[in-house]
């Protein structure tokens, strides 16, 4: 190196030169690609915006919880099927971990049988390729269902079928408001009792059970108010016309079928991940607790848990957000999620790819951020003070 | 050369040299028949899994209809019809791989629609079958015709036309229905085979077609309403008018051959004996059309030597010899049906 290049020698000049080297290739990089992308379409003649999304669907869509019908616009089926979307995202996740919390206690269990029982599931549903679970369960359910002519009644108000299970539906009449009302204050008290409850237990060591009080609270106020009111409700039955049960409420075999499979797939997940956390906390503490007399039950809950808990969640996440994404194999059996309106109609009919390549990005990006999120909150919450 | 080996030297290189690889991958694009004989293969995108159409037969090769116009373009481009390769898509895929050009042509059954020729990126080549969509239903169901579907379940499967169809159909006959949509037909037809579904529903010489491949096929039946136009056409990518026009003049040959009763049997007679001049000049043996399209002069004669005519290649999959299914309107003009060829003049 000469004199003119002696600035080279000082690392500090050089990283500074790579890092912006790096930002600019990248930028070249993103540019180009996108620049591409533009002169390609122009000479392919597709136009684009995202004026289609008020445009008539003209798709049905097998569940919705919100009205749609073939004449809604692109953007209500996007709403509807992502809303269907985080709804089996959120059932499934707490089924995942709850039958999870079942698994890792088998594997844990000191029962023999138990614990190779636990072993045997996990060795299954983890290695078997999700999708081929779903059909398995799907095709399974839809061959054990029995005809539409031949359902399966319960009391007249409710019916099973290869079409799913029928269930009537509330209609809320006037004066109806007071039950959501009821059901707010409810809440807000066991909140307020929950609070006094663990200040109790601090400063005077006395525990007061506060979850069964609050649980209680939220069922049996607005039971009260519903009573005072003389049930200002009346029930939508499901009735059969000419081919299938109309009014009420379905709950339907693709939906149940996702729901089964991705429980299934993700407790055999969660369940090792919690039995790690759980093996994670030493011997020690345990042996502590039971010589200051605590039983087996407030040993896990006020020892093991909450220590576990510190490890669990940093996996936990990742196993959710997997959880998330793999609602997209939905369409594969049925059921109406966001991939399969976007992806599969929606890009055929309007060929607005890119678009709506995009929205689904976005879309499962925003999921995923928001589960990390609310993930990363708790886990600041819980972490040890100071570590 | 120290730059070189630190990580981020290494980085930045790598990124330069992916961009630079971007850069020469696009200028490739323009001349899809250099590409294609350069290649020395034609790739066709293919929708597997119906009977007639596109299917793994027992030998484990795919065949169909929609094979045999692919191996007829292969053939009248590289002069051999085992030149090609099919890729198996599902139906949104082989719509989005025509759009981005990876593949040269699909042969599938896609219907021919404003919607998706206009603005989309890939153009519709000819109808090569004239179809309409049906409903199938149970016999025991006692229906006899769509209009008494009103709250009726369908299947379909995701991304195709039928699902329009069905609610114009519904709209105007004033009916309501529900409706369970699948990732594929195969889905969807076990779905219904199951009996989720009261009506399965797509074009007629589709639901022909797997009417064979249900359980009981004689306990369902096809009803007798035709509720929309489904012309059939093979796709190629928009913006290459050569490419274009040779797609469309070897589908045209197909039909133009059966028209003058050229079949891969007698196409060697015909060539050198045959006094009709539409015939010497599409073979070869007078004029210069195989130059003009940027082929050589078998190209025509290539094509039906491969797969044989139109009618040879229904009789084959979907007539007599595959599935058994009437022709319909897919006969010649000369014999009241919607198939006619542009002269060759």
């Amino acid at each position: 190196m000469t004199g003119l290049f002696s600035f080279w020698r000082k690392g500090s000049v050089r990283s500074l030169f790579y890092q912006w080297g790096l930002v600019f290739a990248l930028s070249f990089g993103i540019f180009f690609v996108i620049n591409t992308a533009k002169e390609n379409l122009e000479r392919l003649g597709i136009k684009t915006g995202f004026g289609f999304l008020s445009d008539e669907a003209g798709f049905a869509i097998s569940q919705s919880i919100f009205d749609y019908s073939t004449a809604s616009s692109n953007w209500d089926a996007i709403v509807v099927t992502f809303a269907n979307t985080i709804i089996l995202s959120v059932i499934a996740g707490l089924f995942a971990t709850f039958f999870g919390f079942f698994v890792a206690m088998a594997r844990l269990s000191g029962n023999f049988l138990l614990r190779k029982s636990g072993e045997v599931y996990v060795e299954i549903f983890r290695n078997i390729p999700l999708l081929l679970q779903l059909f398995f369960w799907y095709f399974a359910a839809l061959k054990m269902l029995p005809d539409k002519r031949q359902s399966v009644n319960f009391f007249d108000v409710a019916y099973l079928n290869i079409e799913g299970f029928m269930s009537p539906t509330p209609v809320f009449e006037a004066g109806s408001d007071a039950i959501f009302w009821s059901i707010l204050i409810a809440f807000l008290l066991a909140i307020t009792i929950w609070f006094w409850a663990t200040r109790r237990q601090t400063n005077t060591g006395e525990p007061f059970p506060a979850l069964t009080v609050g649980i209680g609270l939220i069922f049996a106020l607005p039971l009260i108010v519903l009573w005072l009111l003389d049930f200002p409700v009346t029930w939508d039955i499901p009735k059969f016309g000419r081919f299938n049960f109309e009014g009420g409420m379905a709950l339907q075999p693709e939906f149940v079928a996702m729901l089964f499979g991705l429980t299934l797939y993700n407790s055999a997940f969660i369940g090792e991940i919690l039995r790690a956390g759980i093996l994670s906390v030493d011997k020690g503490q345990r042996e502590a607790a039971g010589s200051i007399g605590l039983s087996q039950i407030q040993t896990y809950r006020k020892i093991i848990v909450p220590q576990a808990m510190r490890l669990i969640i940093p996996p936990l996440t990742n196993q959710y957000l997997n959880l998330a994404k793999s609602t997209a194999l939905a369409g594969a059996i049925g059921y109406a999620d966001l991939f399969w309106a976007v992806n599969g109609a929606m890009t055929t009919q309007t060929s607005q790819t890119i678009e709506l390549q995009a929205i689904i990005l976005v879309s499962y990006l925003g999921i995923s951020f928001f589960i990390a999120t609310v993930m990363a909150i708790y886990n600041y919450y819980t972490k040890i003070p100071g570590k | 050369m120290k730059f070189l080996n630190s990580k981020i030297g290494r980085l930045t290189v790598m990124s330069a040299a992916i961009a630079s690889l971007g850069i020469m991958a696009t200028v490739a694009k323009a001349d899809r028949l250099a590409d294609v004989k350069k290649a020395g293969v034609l790739h066709c995108g293919v929708v597997p899994g119906l009977p007639g159409y596109g299917f793994i037969n027992k030998e484990g090769k795919m065949v169909g209809f929609d094979i045999d116009l692919c191996h007829a373009i292969g053939a009248a481009v590289l002069g051999d019809a085992k030149k090609i390769k099919t890729t198996k898509m599902s139906l949104p895929v082989a719509f989005n791989a025509m759009k981005a050009g990876s593949v040269d042509v699909v042969t599938h059954r896609f219907t021919w629609t404003f919607g998706r020729d206009v603005g989309t990126g890939l153009d519709f080549t000819r109808v090569m079958v004239f179809d309409g969509q049906g409903f199938m239903v149970r016999k025991k169901l006692g229906v006899t015709s769509g209009k008494q579907l009103d709250g009726a379940t369908f299947c379909f499967s995701s991304g195709a036309t039928t699902e329009g169809n069905v609610a114009d159909f519904a709209a105007a006959n004033g009916m309501k229905y529900k409706a369970v949509t699948f990732g594929s037909m195969g889905e969807s037809q076990k779905a219904y085979n199951a009996g989720r579904c009261d009506v399965f529903t797509t074009d007629k010489f589709g639901l022909g077609a797997r009417r064979t491949s249900m359980t009981n096929p004689s306990e369902h039946m096809i009803l007798p309403e035709t509720i929309s136009n489904e012309p059939i056409s093979p796709m190629v990518p928009h913006g290459d008018q050569v490419w274009k026009d040779i797609v469309v003049w070897t589908l045209n040959a197909l039909i133009a051959a059966e028209e003058h009763g050229i079949t891969s049997k007698n196409i060697d007679d015909m060539r050198d004996n045959s006094k009709n001049p539409f015939v010497q000049r599409m073979l070869g043996k007078t004029g210069k059309f195989g130059n003009k399209i940027g082929l050589g002069k078998d190209w025509a004669y290539n094509a039906i030597k491969a797969v044989g005519n139109y009618g040879e290649i229904w009789e084959r999959n979907l007539g007599k010899d595959g599935l058994g299914m009437p022709r319909g309107k897919n006969t010649l003009h000369t014999k009241g049906g919607l198939l006619i060829s542009p002269p060759f003049r």
